[in-house]
């Protein structure tokens, strides 16, 4: 009988167009129109030589070219003044150093790359006047030693790369399967609209019969999971596969993590659907307000307002099932270690439990005399 | 008039809600985007001021020196310090360096010995490359004081290395563009088109599916009402409606920018607005003579989001991918945004400089014509079909 349940419902569930959209289609389209969008955001955050154009005159200074070559920061364009211009003007360098007495420069607008000509030209006047400096204060100062600091190059940090995967945009798709995840809730909420006597003249007429209700309800679920997985599996393949979205490398836990998302999804409408017997419509505003408010929070309009969400509110992360999914896949993307992963996970799981056993609870025992 | 009081009838049973939603997100959106844009008009060169965050278990007279250089030359945020805080403040770019100047640095630097400052940072980045170009001058200065200079204080050194420090090299800037002049209009202007689509969709499209409706059709049909004139009140109901969210979106670009944009540039956005809002309206007419009760939410969510993202309402045209920007044109949304963009360049208004403007308006006012024309198609189609 159960599995006969199981497999009906599954026929129904398939055949629910509205159901496939919104879990399967949606959340495709938004991560193509998410990648088409984003895929140029961090454009010009990794270091690239910096494209400059020197300008020499009688003044000049010779040891400049070969000590900005040596920083190997710079590509370097030695030209006249006419050229140096006419590339600026078409974008082709970041400046223009002119190599004489005053040794200054032209650009055409503000930005990093401007800025790091700008300090390496302050950084060597200031050398020269460092130097000039100690040699009015000590004449004998100029020793093999003084030479080597001197023609060191950065030897003062140790650098620490946080970690190899540092793609924010990463982001935008983590919460976007959150998302589908707790869209799940539909489901679990038309479940139980179908099974309470007081909801739905189905439901009523279901009740007549001699099925337990708690099978039904097991089946129905069971069903709904099913169609879930299958839904976020495709959504993963198609995140990781078409659109090349990285995951961290454990596969087994991201799988894990969806599945956990979409039962506690699940539950959380079938929760919401028990608890407020109004109209279909009121249940479904309040599940897309609940979802989208969390994916909000967690991300999925704008990156930092995660951060910000966390930093403000710390409290907030644990009650967010949405911020739990979100952080769960980027703990597996960013970090080493699995403590946040299953703290996250943890939290949602038992959201899971809470959310079925109040389900249970008002679900159970229900008798009418009329309806 | 009975058409008049029919639309705005089926106005506030089905579509008030979600078309309000919608408003009310966006104005939401809208706070959270305008408080993180700042709006500056750039006229000379500016030094880039990164967001780091120094974590200082120093504390020696050497170390606080050496913030405070950095805290002149960047802007130096608070994060937590906890392994977690450093990761997560990186990951989301609140700050792109971080120093960590471990317990005992300042005693060794000053007496030689080896120890170096540890830096978190995002690998290869251009910041951090940028950050340890400012943190190695003011180390090597200092290092060659002390190897040089064989008498001097603590104090006269920090002197010395701070004067050493503020020579600033002249920046000439060049061929300025006007885009220089930053100003979160355009991005408002453009955030609109979502609310605008999605608003103006639901409504015209929800009563549109309601009224075409079998039986709502043939009893109207019925009615004393002449149809000429039914439809004529209907469709300007229609009108009036996608104007009234036209006018309260002037409203709240009134209440934003007063005072702030030049006049004849907001009158140049809110024309563009007006022409947009009457694509949309054309457009909502077609999806609602295709569209049914259950679809219509799932077609207004697509174009919706789609249009915004594919035309660079959201992220900025510049960043689209290069295709997406080949073939932005069969889009309306990306020429209501590249007129925005194009407006908020303008520092000159004569009919050479509005020409681009008036451009996009000529497009967008062509996809209007295009919509009506195949919404007229469908209609006469569908009014056979029915017959």
């Amino acid at each position: 009988m159960f599995l006969h349940i199981v497999k009906y419902k599954i026929k129904i569930v398939f055949n629910n167009k509205a159901a496939l959209f919104w879990t399967l289609f949606f959340p495709i389209i938004l991560a193509t129109l998410f990648n088409l969008a984003f895929s140029n955001l961090l454009n010009g955050e990794t270091f690239n030589s910096i494209n400059v154009a020197v300008v020499e005159t009688d003044t000049a200074f010779n040891d400049l070219t070969s000590i900005m070559e040596d920083t190997e920061m710079f590509v370097i364009n030695k030209t006249t003044a006419e050229q140096a211009e006419d590339m600026l003007a078409k974008g082709k360098i970041s400046g223009i150093i002119y190599n004489s007495k005053d040794l200054d420069m032209t650009v055409s607008n503000s930005g990093i790359n401007q800025s790091i000509i700008k300090i390496f030209l302050d950084t060597y006047k200031e050398m020269t006047q460092t130097i000039t400096t100690i040699a009015s204060n000590n004449p004998q100062a100029f020793t093999d030693e003084f030479n080597s600091v001197l023609e060191s190059e950065g030897l003062y940090t140790k650098e620490n790369n946080v970690s190899n995967s540092t793609n924010i945009v990463v982001i935008y798709f983590y919460s976007l399967l959150a998302m589908t995840c707790l869209y799940s809730s539909f489901l679990g909420c038309s479940d139980v609209t179908k099974i309470q006597a007081n909801q739905s003249h189905f439901a009523a007429r279901q009740n007549v019969a001699p099925t337990h209700k708690l099978k039904i309800f097991l089946a129905y679920v069971c069903s709904s999971m099913i169609f879930q997985i299958i839904s976020i599996i495709m959504v993963l393949a198609y995140l990781r596969f078409a659109l090349g979205v990285a995951f961290g490398a454990d596969t087994g836990y991201v799988f894990l993590l969806s599945f956990v998302g979409s039962f506690t999804g699940i539950m959380m409408g079938t929760c919401i659907s028990a608890l407020i017997t109004k109209s279909e419509n009121i249940k479904h505003a309040m599940l897309i307000g609940l979802t989208m408010l969390g994916c909000f929070l967690s991300g999925m309009m704008q990156v930092e307002i995660k951060y910000i969400v966390e930093k403000q509110f710390p409290l907030m992360r644990y009650l967010n099932p949405a911020a739990l999914i979100t952080d769960g896949y980027y703990s597996l993307y960013y970090y080493d270690t699995y403590d946040r992963f299953f703290t996250n996970l943890g939290i949602l799981s038992l959201f899971g439990l809470v959310f079925l056993l109040i389900t249970y609870l008002v679900l159970r025992r229900q008798k009418y005399a009329s309806i | 008039m009975q058409a008049f009081k029919l639309f705005f009838k089926i106005f506030k049973k089905s579509a008030f809600l979600p078309a309000l939603i919608y408003v009310l997100i966006f104005i939401g959106l809208t706070y959270v985007f305008s408080s993180s844009n700042k709006i500056s008009v750039e006229s000379s060169f500016e030094t880039s001021k990164l967001d780091i965050a120094i974590i200082n278990n120093d504390n020696s007279a050497f170390s606080d020196e050496l913030v405070n250089y950095l805290n002149k030359n960047s802007s130096v945020q608070s994060i937590d310090t906890d392994e977690d805080g450093i990761k997560d403040a990186l990951f989301f770019r609140t700050v792109e360096y971080i120093l960590i100047i471990p317990e005992g640095y300042g005693n060794a630097f000053l007496n030689g010995d080896k120890k170096d400052l540890e830096t978190r940072i995002i690998p290869n980045s251009v910041g951090a490359k940028f950050m340890d170009q400012i943190v190695s001058k003011y180390l090597k200065t200092f290092k060659l004081y002390l190897v040089g200079s064989n008498d001097m204080s603590f104090d006269e050194i920090v002197k010395n290395v701070n004067s050493d420090l503020s020579i600033d090299t002249l920046v000439t800037i060049k061929n300025a563009s006007s885009n220089n002049q930053k100003s979160i209009a355009p991005y408002f202007f453009s955030f609109t088109a979502y609310p605008l689509i999605s608003a103006i969709t639901i409504i015209v499209s929800m009563v549109m599916v309601v009224v075409n409706g079998k039986e709502l059709k043939r009893r109207n049909l019925c009615s004393p009402v002449k149809s000429t004139k039914f439809n004529l009140f209907f469709y300007l109901a229609n009108i009036l409606m996608s104007l009234i969210i036209w006018a309260l979106f002037v409203v709240f670009s009134i209440n934003l920018f007063n005072g702030k944009i030049i006049v004849s540039q907001w009158i140049l956005y809110c024309t563009n607005m007006l022409i947009f809002t009457l694509v949309c309206l054309t457009m909502s007419f077609l999806i609602g003579n295709i569209a049914n009760k259950d679809t219509i939410q799932p077609i207004a969510t697509v174009i919706s989001l789609g249009g915004c993202f594919l035309g660079g309402a959201f992220v900025e045209q510049s960043l689209l991918s290069e295709g997406l920007r080949k073939y932005g044109g069969i889009n309306p949304v990306y020429w209501y945004v590249k007129a925005n963009d194009t407006i908020n360049s303008l520092t000159v208004f004569d009919t050479t400089t509005l020409k681009p403007v008036f451009f996009c308006y000529l497009i967008e006012a062509g996809f209007i014509l295009a919509f009506l024309a195949i919404a007229l198609v469908v209609m006469k189609q569908n009014q056979t079909s029915n017959n």
